[in-house]
């Protein structure tokens, strides 16, 4: 048979796939007719920049082919094998260790309907909990808010909150200062692209390394923007402890705070800036409320402590003269603020209290005119030239959900009121009841944030089964081995696991259910957007491209399809006409959605189908509207931020926070918890609860830093793809296994012995994770840098908590404690360690 | 036929290592092989750290001689994120290198 090839989409971008006798061969770029594309064109500084017409895929989509023929691969259906539901032995003691029995899908799907029917007539509805990890796939249709969702909401569950786990403190912090609570506390991003070349003399990255996070979902995109800001002359300044990969590439200064400190950095600016008089009073005066109480905090008026680079200096250890001349640079030059790839997601948020550097990051930008040309908070990986209004749904929107979209006959909602949070999954489960301030993610009011949560609800039941779509929390959640506590409790009396492949929590499941890849199944999706919170999030690509995922292989071994394994279970529980919607299958949905788009204005459903994408162009009389113009120049919000509730209303000129202004004294933080000395209406750099100088350094004198992962999407790819290994800085083998990297500086290194390749133990009170060590001084002293994010759970006594982990799963380590009492984001940033040479 | 060349301008290479995933992909090099590997130099001076990133062709590396010779770019230079890659002869790659401050010639053959 001669080769075939279909386009198909990855969380890294569109891919066109070779194959060749039911075998893919190759996968590629999207190819797209070059007369498809039709780039814009940015004029600045006497140059012009236009992006090429192609595509640039995340490097580890390459590797795809690999990953789907992965050895890791969930292949069969599975039973573990001393879990016998009939007889009552369920022995859930011995997840995590013991071995599992192939079965074949009906018994498995038997299995899994009956003790669904048992659980919901003994205990409620309540009983049951399941969620679906992030990003191992792609596809409006057949992913993360799809049939998982429609299925759960059909039969009711408890629904578990997702904590906002890549932002934390602009969600919990920034939301508070400036608004944008409907982008879950990141700023707009429109036009800043254009408008950073135009007129940015400066980019100061804090906590911000876009070349390894890759714009998120797309891909290698935005990587050339960097260098046309470069070209275009604009310094870049890093702040990080790490010197990560966009400073080695692009970076004019590297400045290394202690890890934690950045709020004692952001004040001495500050003070800086209020000694020198270099600030815009004006635009304090119309557009901010309570400026002059943290003016009076910074001076020391109200504490005796001034905030001058001097005091700074001995919290964050930056010389003060060299805090002094970035604060004069900052404030000479018409400066861009990014804090991470959009806008908020840098490591400097996962901290203890990093709410209260998020919202003086925030407080700069402002003393400096946020809004001004120039002048922004720009992520630098969203805000191309963007033609916003042509719809098509992301996942996470309303209309994007299988369950909610218009492209459903019969919307389908949950009845259960009870909830959960993630992060305290495993406390809910071993030590309930369990209370909790907040959402999760509270993007649709200020208030969420404060709304009380108590589970069990009163009468409820606990959870009893616990359905795992995905498997990746050992590897991205904190202090995980209170998950593999949690799941060997008899309370849990079933566990569910759906993945494509073997994860880190996959052994902890009473039964398997192989799910197949993106590539063995239909949908439609498309590139860089998911959606939701995060709207107009393809403007971090160059174009705006459609797929229609095709079908390229039939399921691997006896996977199958997400929807077609719901839909069995659906039918076996008596509701699959609910659930297919009156017998949609996968085709029919993806031709909803397509009709529910804009696309058949512009394409009839034949000619996309068989071209498999459609390129949105943006018009050409294409008008930029760059964020927060409108609300530096007074006007009414101009740009098509379509969440943002006071646009197009009377208080258009306003933001989102209760006064509408940016509040250094907050208003929502005032009216709710006035007294609460973590988070105070006014933000302050308060000391970590464990970082440089608390008691537990004397014991464990390294910080962990563990941001996201450059080679891998958060914990997909990674093993999975076994090229991955051979890259250094993400997997390197030793004596036949493929070790996690953890880096470290020689004068750390030296007195404890370790060198370059030698086996490391990270190791803490809440556990030991060995690591191949990289010696460099691209760390600070006393930092060790580790990616979070491994997929490989490998205790060296599995089913044994707090055993050595050889896979490389360094969130072992981190601290379940939240960023601050009634802040309940995740910390992973505040950790402290000790590192010694292994010898097995 | 005039010498055909690689040209990297290391000033902008990130190091995403794309290029070498895209030569693998490519050539179905088996585990442990490659067409090119991307190195990491670290000079400290003077309390400045400089790293640079620095793709290196191998044994391997046959200039994707079955792309090129249907007018196609090789792989790697395809896929480099940064576009600093350029396949030329000889003779046109110096020229580009005259004006550059980081740039290294490689010639496979
Ligand atoms: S030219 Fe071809 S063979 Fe040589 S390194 Fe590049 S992709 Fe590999
Ligand atoms: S793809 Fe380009 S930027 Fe990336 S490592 Fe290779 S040469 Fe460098």
């Amino acid at each position: 048979m001669s080769e075939q090839v279909f386009t198909n989409c990855t969380v890294g971008g569109p891919i066109s796939v070779y194959v060749k006798d039911g075998r893919i061969v190759r996968v590629r770029p999207i190819v797209i007719d070059e007369e498809d594309f039709k780039p814009w064109t940015i004029e600045a500084k006497g140059k012009k920049f236009s992006p090429p017409r192609q595509v640039k895929l995340a490097s580890y989509v390459n590797t795809e082919r690999t990953r789907v023929y992965s050895d890791e691969r969930a292949k069969y259906p599975m039973k573990r094998v001393d879990f016998d539901p009939r007889s009552g032995n369920r022995n859930t003691e011995n997840r995590g260790k013991s071995a599992y029995v192939r079965i074949s899908w009906d018994e498995a799907l038997d299995i899994v309907a009956a003790e669904m029917k048992r659980i919901v007539q003994d205990y409620g509805p309540e009983a049951i909990t399941g969620i679906v990890s992030s990003h191992h796939n792609w596809g409006t249709v057949n992913y993360k808010m799809g049939p998982f969702s429609r299925f759960m909401n059909r039969l009711g569950f408890t629904f578990i909150f997702d904590n906002p786990d890549s932002w934390e403190g602009f969600h919990w912090g920034a939301v508070h200062a400036y608004g944008f609570y409907w982008r879950l506390g990141c700023a707009e991003p429109y036009d800043l692209l254009e408008d950073t070349l135009k007129n940015a003399e400066m980019v100061v990255y804090w906590s911000s390394d876009p070349y390894a996070s890759w714009g998120t979902y797309c891909g290698g995109e935005s990587q050339i923007w960097r260098l046309w800001t470069r070209e275009a002359g604009i310094k870049q300044v890093f702040i990080d402890p790490f010197c990560n990969h966009t400073a080695a590439t692009i970076g004019d200064r590297w400045i290394a705070p202690k890890v934690g400190t950045d709020s004692a950095l952001a004040l001495a600016i500050a003070y800086v800036w209020l000694n020198d008089n270099t600030y815009d009073k004006e635009y304090l005066e119309t557009h901010t409320i309570g400026f002059e109480h943290f003016r009076d905090y910074v001076l020391g008026k109200e504490d005796n402590k001034p905030k001058t680079p001097k005091w700074a200096e001995k919290i964050c250890g930056v010389p003060a003269r060299h805090i002094t001349a970035l604060a004069r640079e900052w404030a000479s030059k018409r400066t861009v603020l990014s804090c991470g790839v959009r806008a908020g997601f840098g490591g400097a948020i996962r901290l203890a209290y990093g709410h209260e550097w998020a919202r003086l990051a925030v407080f700069l930008q402002a003393m400096q005119g946020l809004g001004k040309p120039g002048v922004s908070m720009w992520g630098s990986g969203m805000g191309a030239p963007f033609n916003a209004n042509f719809f098509f749904p992301g996942y996470a929107d309303t209309d994007g959900k299988l369950s909610t979209t218009a492209a459903a006959d019969k919307k389908i909602h949950n009845p259960v009121q009870q909830r959960l949070y993630r992060l305290l999954f495993p406390e809910a489960i071993l030590n309930p009841p369990i209370e909790w301030r907040g959402e999760g993610f509270c993007g649709n009011s200020i208030e969420q944030q404060f709304k009380s949560y108590k589970y069990p609800l009163p009468g409820k039941s606990e959870v009893k089964m616990f359905y795992r779509y995905g498997g990746s929390f050992i590897g991205t959640m904190t202090e995980t081995n209170r998950w593999v506590m949690a799941y060997q409790s008899p309370k849990l009396e079933f566990v569910v696991n759906q993945d494509c492949w073997w994860g880190s929590e996959t052994r902890f499941a009473d039964i398997i259910l192989p799910a197949c890849t993106n590539l063995e199944r239909d949908d439609i999706a498309e590139f860089g957007n998911p959606g939701g919170y995060s709207a107009h999030g393809s403007s971090g690509c160059n174009h705006r491209i459609i797929v229609r995922q095709k079908k390229c292989i039939e399921p691997l071994f006896e996977s199958k399809s997400d929807y077609d394994i719901f839909t069995l279970l659906a039918e076996r529980l008596g509701f699959k006409d609910d659930f297919t919607d009156g017998g949609k299958t996968t085709l029919d949905w993806v031709k909803r959605y397509f009709e529910i788009s804009d696309l058949p204005k512009h394409i009839s459903w034949e000619a996309f189908n068989s071209k498999g994408y459609y390129v949105v162009p943006v018009p050409d009389n294409y008008k930029s509207t760059p964020s927060l113009r409108w609300f530096y120049e007074g006007r009414t919000c101009d740009t098509p931020d379509y969440l943002n509730p006071k646009r197009n209303t009377e208080k258009g000129k306003e933001l989102g926070t209760y006064s509408g202004k940016i509040e250094f004294v907050s208003q929502s933080l005032t009216q709710h918890l006035p007294d609460d000395k973590e988070r105070p209406p006014m933000p302050r750099y308060i000391p970590s609860w464990e970082g440089p100088n608390s008691p537990l350094a004397r014991k464990y004198p390294l910080q962990l830093l563990s941001p996201h992962p450059r080679y891998s999407f958060h914990t997909h790819y990674d093993t999975h793809s076994p090229w991955l290994g051979e890259i250094p800085g993400h997997r390197i083998e030793k004596d036949g296994y493929s070790y996690w990297v953890a880096r470290i500086h020689p004068r750390d290194a030296e007195p404890r012995g370790i060198k370059q390749g030698d086996i490391v133990k990270l190791y803490n009170d809440r556990g030991a994770v060995l690591c191949i060590a990289q010696v460099t001084e691209r760390c600070k002293p006393g930092v060790v840098h580790s990616y979070c994010s491994s997929i490989k759970y490998d205790p060296m006594e599995p089913g044994k908590a707090y055993s050595i982990d050889k896979g490389g799963c360094v969130n072992l380590l981190t601290s379940a404690r939240m960023l601050s009492k009634n802040a309940p984001g995740m910390a992973p940033n505040s950790c402290l360690i000790e590192i010694n040479k292994w010898e097995a | 036929m005039p010498r055909m060349g690689l040209l990297i301008d290391y000033e902008y290479c990130t190091g995403c290592h794309t290029c070498e995933v895209a030569c693998k992909q490519e050539h179905n090099h088996p585990a442990g092989e490659w067409g090119i590997k991307v190195n990491e130099n670290i000079v400290v001076r003077s309390q400045k750290v400089t790293i640079d990133y620095i793709p290196f062709p191998t044994e391997c590396c046959d200039l994707c001689g079955h792309r090129t010779s249907q007018g196609l770019l090789p792989a790697c230079v395809k896929h480099c994120q940064a576009n600093c890659m350029m396949y030329g002869t000889i003779a046109e790659l110096s020229k580009v290198m005259e004006n550059k401050p980081k740039t290294v010639l490689f010639a496979p053959r």
